[in-house]
Order: C-alpha cells, then structure tokens, then sequence
C-alpha cells in the first residue's frame, strides 16, 4: 500500500527528507505492510459501517438534503513522539494562561490597554466583546475553560498556532470515536507502543466543570441548540459519558433568581452549564432577542454568580482572529515569558500598512473573516479564480476590520489511504489539542488530527470536506523502533 | 426526569411499536390475500379502517388494492403512521435522547433507520415485503429486548413501557373493531371465515399460543376472549392495562391516572367476553385507553415553569 508514495514537496510526517521512515513510525509501518490488502480493505470499510451505525456524524449546513454525514476516519495513525508532545504541552499550557489572563484583565482593569500592549479600538471593536460581563468574577478567575487550539506544522516541522478556539470547540468526541474504532479496526498496530489513553477526557471535563459550581453536590448540565446542531452527536456523547442531563433552551428557566430545569417532577436547580450555544444566542433579553434557543434571564443569574458558565460569555473576544496576532505579546506581558509556540505571521485589516498589503498581492495570502470558525468566510488565494478574489476583496475594502489574511502555509502531510485509489496518498493535516483550564490545566495527549481528503486541498474543516485520524502521543520515545532480531 | 426526555421516550416506544404492528398487519393479510383469490379482494379497505387516515389514502391513491395499500401502510411518507414514518420519527426522537437511552438502544434504531428508510421502491418490486415485515418486527424486539437489559429502571423505563403498551392496546382494540363488526356475512364460505380469524391472530402473533389454550376449532368468540381477557398473553389488552398499572405505581402525581386505569380494568376483569362484543364496549375501552395516554401528556410532558 505504500508502494510509489511520494512524501516530498512538503514535509512529510512518516518520512524524512531522504525517504526513510522517521523511526517512531517504523514499526507501525512494518505492521501495515504485513497486512494483506483485501484484509486491510475489509477492516477499514467495516470500521465505515460502525461509525454510520453508531450516528457518529455531522450535520452540514446548506445541504439541501439537511443530512448527516459521517467524518470520514482515516486508519492510518498519526504519531507524536513524547518529546514533542512535551514541547507542544508546555507551549499549550503557557498559551491558554495568557489568554485568560487577558480575558480577566480585559473586562476588568484593561491594563494592556492602559500600557498600550494592544490597541484598545481593535478589542472593543471585536464583535465578541461582551459590555455584560464587565467587572465579573468568575469562579477559580478562569473564562475559557475548554480550549482548542488549532496548530499545523510548516515546511520545516516547525508547529505553529494557526487559531485559537476559546468559545465552543468541538471535535473531542472524534478523538474518543476514533480510538476506539482503531483499537477495533488494527489492534495489532497497538501492540507494545505504550500509546497514551485518551478516554479519561470525559471525567476531566465533569470535574472541572463541577469544579466551577456556587454550590456542593452541583447539578451539571450540557446546553444544546438541538439535534439540528452541526455538532449535536457530540454533547449528546458528552452529556452521556459525563452521566449528566443534556437540555434544550427550552428545558431550563430562570425564576426565583435561579435557573431550573423542568422536569416529570417539577424545578430542578441547575448549578453548571457547559454550553454548546453562542453569547449570541444564550439569553433572548440580554442579547439577541430572536433566538429560540436560549433561556431568558440567564445572564442575570449569572451575574450574580448564582449559575457558572462554561465558557464564560465574552470569551470570544480573545479568539477574534485579529486578537490572536498579538497573543505572542500577551505571553510575555502577562507570564514574562518567550512564547513557546509561534504564531503564523499575520495581516489585519485594521492596520492601514498591512491592508495595502492584502490588497496587493492578494492572490498568495489566505484571508479568514475575524469572527468566522469551521472554515467558512475563508478565502484561500492561490486556489481561487481572480473573478473570487474580486469579489471578496470587495468586502474586505467595505469592512477591513473584520478580515485578516496569512500567508499559505505549507502544511505537513501524512500518509491517508484512498478507497478509491488503493493506495496511500501524501494528505494535507492539521492538529487540534483540547485543553481544560479549571485549578489547572489539563491537555489530554494528542487531539484531533484532521485530514485534507480532497486532493491537493489545504482545509481540513469537516464542513469543507476534510476527515480525521487517531493520533497517537506516545509514552516514551523508545518503544517505538521496529523490532530487533535477538535481544 | 426532564419533561422533554420523558415525551420522547414516551413517543419512541409508540413509533415503534406501530411500526411493528403495522408491519404485522400488512404482512399477514398481503398472503392472507394470495390464497384466497378474489373472495378476499375486500381484505384492503378494512386496513386503511385500523390504521387511521383513510381519507388521507383517497387523497393520495385512486384505489385501495394489493398495490397502493401496501405501498401506503408501509413506505409512504403522506402516511405518518406507516412504518417508513414510524421508524423515521422513532429515530428522529432517539436522536434527540441519544445521551439518555443506551447506545445499543440507539444502535439499534439507527441502523434499522439507515437499513429500512431508504431505497424502498425495490422492495414491493422484489416481493420482499414479507422479509422487510420482518426486518421491521425484529427491530422492535430487539428494541424493546435492548432496553429491557439495559435501560435503567427509572422513570425513563416507565415512560418507554407506557408508551408501548398504550400504543399495543390501541392497535390491537382498532383491529378487533373492524374484525367483530360484520357479523353473519352468511354468503362468504366458511373457509373463507377461517381464513380469516387466522389471519387475525397471526396479525397479534397469537397464533400458536391461541391454539395452546384452545383446543377448539377457531371459534370468534374465544379468539376475542383470547386477545382482550387473557391476562396471561403479552399482547392481550388486558395485559397491557395491567402494565399500564404497574409503570404508574412507579411514577410520582400518579393518582388520577392511577384511578382511571384502575376503573378500565376491574371493568374489563368483570366483563363476559360476549358482553364486551354486542354492546360496542370496544369504542368505549378504546376510548379510555386513549383518555389515559392522553392524561400521562398532561400532567408529565406539558407542565408550565
């Protein structure tokens, strides 16, 4: 299967630069090649089957079928040396202090503002800063509680922070699916790896959310927009793991200054709500006042510490794709540190030089919308006719504010197999860790890899086509190397 | 137990359990209807009576034959209670609980989904009804069976139970109706008749298990003592009040429901079978059976704040 790969033009995350298997690769490598492909083939569509069986799917937007698709998973693994993941850990952890940091200090002292770190016009202008929480506290000082940053490696191999997710990242219950659907498909890839577990996520998360409540014996629970929601598989499979309820907006109500939800018996009180819901769309009274999907009154109760949210609102201010170029700087004002992990140069279109920029040499750059996730609002210039940059640009000179570009990174490849093709072929992919930031900061090992299936293409979005692999952080970089004759 | 979580379970178990139902009903009197030749040809219209919605039919179907009935109670989506509907709705519904009920549960549910939603037209195409009738059967007893080793016995169980034995009640009162309204059709042959009341208990799956009890002829009286008296058949009315009763003990502001149930069956238990039959006291027991579902409704799924 791995006949006539060719891992070069990028740096490829199985090979090195001279076609030789990197060595925490070689023993699954040799494992793979001892697998017959018809066998490979049977295992692999079987694993398909049980991800439809099982509903593990996500709803795409605009589809006019309005259907569920299943995340194409992918069973070759990617692997992280332990080394590495230690680098990547300590970058992570540094990186989510500071963000909190500056969410406590932007809707409270505004300091950063005051020493003219950043620009104040640039944060207030952000379409996620929220004027109601200004002067909370909020339990444990923490306002993002789960973070997924999404990192992506350059031609070097060199891990760089293309965006911070900081208000509802999703994506977590891929990485429990597609351990468990590996461990089923190829056991035997698994043997004597020392593979570090990723299934503890779940009691993590309850934990630190319970960690968060006004009250003993807290009542969690999970708020979704509704089965209707792209990523509704995964707060049922959150809500159920942690054992917890998994309301609508129309479970809950406020009264007595309290939130309850209804039940066959009457009021329940509810103490902690990991929300899977946009600010937007949380509180009909405080925000917007034609969403069906929040509860009014929420967000008084939360002021007064009666109910905690998670994440707070307002945490979206730091994720604004704007913000996130000068989190490099927040790092070493707020923790006096060098930032472990970069940051992929960017361009705002607040700035006058940088728009001149943009504007110039459109057809290199990567333009994303400030307050746009999931790959939408996204322009990737050199894979666009002039007749779309145009038409873009358009809207970028109309609203500068709200667009960044970067340049094209070229993002490391993995071996993927293709059904179609047989064979495996060199697949742009990404990195996405999820963080828990209560008393302190837990990463579980790895995260979600995701894979650019369309040939040739750099999104790796679910919604734009993309699939995803086990990743693997490995216990110790020593067991990795293929077997050796004798001992 | 959210209000919400408790409506759904309630109606997954309905959707379900008519599906089954239906594709009993369909499966049975499709071959009933092959043997008995022309004599039979009226065997259609009386479905579209049990099952509801025949105006709805006459709307969309020109003529009530082995063609469009069929089609009609099995995969058209104009019909909500046929069984492409029904199992729609009962994944749509699981779905939205899918946190709640146990993944095998929802396994269950969404690979029949998948498996027996979609390219239907093959199906009547390939005379696989009968194998498709199955397929439909035994999704519900793997269903039911799924939840009963592994659903929680908490309200949630109550609520599925409820639902399901509401729904079983109600379907098998609507066949009964229609089966014991003609009396003394004296021109159809007696085999004819025979044929018939066979198809009827095979429709409940009582079949075997009448003729277990009964050692006698298939005699119209008893086969209705049978399905609506016999306390020790799982898919007799009786049987499904009684379970009715006990899931209620187990739900709190159970007392006015308790109370109604209760009266539907020491009427019932002190009834003669010939009773029931000659003073149309079937409308009156199909009524409160659905009296009971509707007050289940209202006082645990439409509470106000």
């Amino acid at each position: 299967m791995f006949d006539h790969y060719n891992p070069t033009g990028f740096f490829d995350e199985m090979y090195d630069s001279n076609n030789q298997a990197r060595v925490h690769y070689q023993r699954i490598l040799e494992r793979m090649n001892g697998i017959p492909k018809p066998e490979f083939e049977r295992r692999r569509a079987a694993s398909d089957l049980t991800f439809r069986n099982q509903g593990i799917t996500f709803t795409v937007y605009g589809d006019s079928q309005g259907t569920e698709r299943t995340f194409p998973f992918d069973p070759v693994p990617r692997i992280i040396p332990a080394a590495e993941w230690a680098h990547l850990e300590r970058g992570l952890t540094q990186r989510v202090l500071a963000l909190n940091a500056f969410l406590r200090d932007i809707y409270g002292e505004q300091a950063i503002l005051r020493d003219n770190v950043m620009p104040r016009e640039l944060v207030i202008s952000c379409s996620n800063f929220r004027r109601e929480v200004f002067g909370l506290k909020l339990p444990l000082g923490v306002y993002t509680h789960i973070v997924g940053s999404d990192l992506v490696r350059n031609e070097r191999g060199e891990y760089l922070v293309l965006e911070d997710n900081l208000r509802t990242p999703s994506g977590v219950s891929y990485v429990l699916a597609n351990r468990t659907a590996l461990t089923r498909t190829l056991p035997g890839l698994f043997a004597g790896m020392n593979v570090r577990p990723v299934q503890h996520y779940t009691t993590l998360l309850l934990e630190m959310l319970q960690s968060l409540s006004p009250r003993e014996n807290p009542t969690v629970v999970v708020l979704t927009p509704g089965m209707y929601n792209s990523a509704y598989f995964e707060h049922a499979f959150l809500a159920q793991q942690m054992g917890v309820e998994l309301v609508e907006g129309r479970d809950l109500f406020v009264a007595d200054n309290r939130v309850w939800m209804r039940t066959t018996t009457g009021r329940a009180q509810v103490d902690v709500i990991y929300r899977r819901l946009d600010d937007d769309f949380l509180d009909p009274v405080a925000f917007r006042a034609d969403s069906a999907l929040g509860v009014p009154g929420l967000l008084e109760v939360y002021r007064q510490g009666r109910v905690a949210l998670a994440n707070a609102v307002g945490a979206g201010v730091a994720d604004d794709k704007a913000v996130y170029a000068y989190v490099p700087k927040m790092i070493e004002y707020y923790l006096g540190e060098k930032p472990i992990l970069g940051n992929v140069p960017t361009l705002l279109g607040w700035d006058k030089d940088h728009l001149e920029q943009m504007l110039a040499k459109p057809a290199e750059l990567v333009f994303k919308a400030v307050g746009e996730a999931g790959g939408y609002g996204m322009l990737v210039g050199p894979a666009s006719t002039n007749a779309e940059i145009t038409a873009y640009l358009e809207n970028v000179r109309v609203n500068p504010r709200n667009y960044i570009a970067q340049p094209v990174i070229p993002l490391s490849r993995h071996p993927t197999y293709y059904p179609d093709s047989g064979k495996m072929e060199a697949c742009h992919i990404d990195l996405r860790p999820y963080i828990l930031c209560g008393e302190k900061v837990n990463i579980i090992p790895g995260g979600l890899t995701r894979v650019a299936l369309k040939r040739g293409s750099l999104v790796v979005n679910s919604s734009q086509g993309g699939g995803s692999k086990d990743t693997w952080v490995l216990e110790d970089d020593t067991s990795s190397s293929p077997t050796q004759g004798g001992t | 137990m959210l209000s919400r979580v408790a409506e759904n379970l309630f109606w997954i178990a309905r959707y379900i359990e008519r599906a089954e139902s239906t594709a009993r009903l369909l499966d049975v009197n499709y071959y009933a209807t092959l043997e008995g030749g022309n004599l039979v040809q009226e065997q259609w219209s009386p479905l579209l009576v049990i099952t509801g919605g025949e105006d709805a039919f006459r709307e969309q179907h020109a003529r009530a034959d082995a063609k469009s009935v069929p089609f009609w109670l099995a995969f058209d989506l104009y019909n909500p209670s046929s069984i492409r509907s029904t199992l729609t709705q009962a994944r749509e519904n699981a779905r939205a609980l899918r946190e709640r009920i146990s993944s095998e549960m929802w396994e269950c549910i969404n690979k029949a989904y998948h498996e027996l939603c979609f390219d239907t037209d093959a199906v009547l195409q390939n005379d696989a009804l009968h194998d498709y009738c199955n397929r439909v059967r035994d999704t519900s007893h793997l269903f039911f069976g799924t939840a009963l080793s592994t659903l929680l016995r908490d309200e949630g169980w109550q609520f599925l139970r409820l639902g399901q034995l509401i729904e079983r009640a109600d379907n098998l009162l609507r066949i009964l109706q229609v089966r014991y309204q003609k009396t003394g059709t004296s021109e159809i042959a007696e085999a004819l008749e025979n044929h018939r009341w066979m198809a009827l208990l095979k429709t409940v799956s009582a079949y075997e298990a009448y003729r277990k009890r009964y050692h006698t002829r298939l005699e119209p009286q008893n086969i209705a003592e049978f399905l609506l008296l016999d306390s020790t058949f799982p898919r007799s009315v009786i049987y499904a009040i009684e379970g009715i009763r006990d899931s209620l003990k187990k739900l709190p502001n159970a007392q006015k429901i308790q109370k109604e149930t209760n009266w539907l069956l020491a009427r019932l238990e002190h009834s003669q079978v010939h009773e029931i039959l000659s003073k149309d006291a079937l409308e009156e027991i199909l009524e409160d059976v659905n009296d009971v579902g509707a007050m289940v409704q209202s006082t645990y799924f439409h509470l106000n704040a």
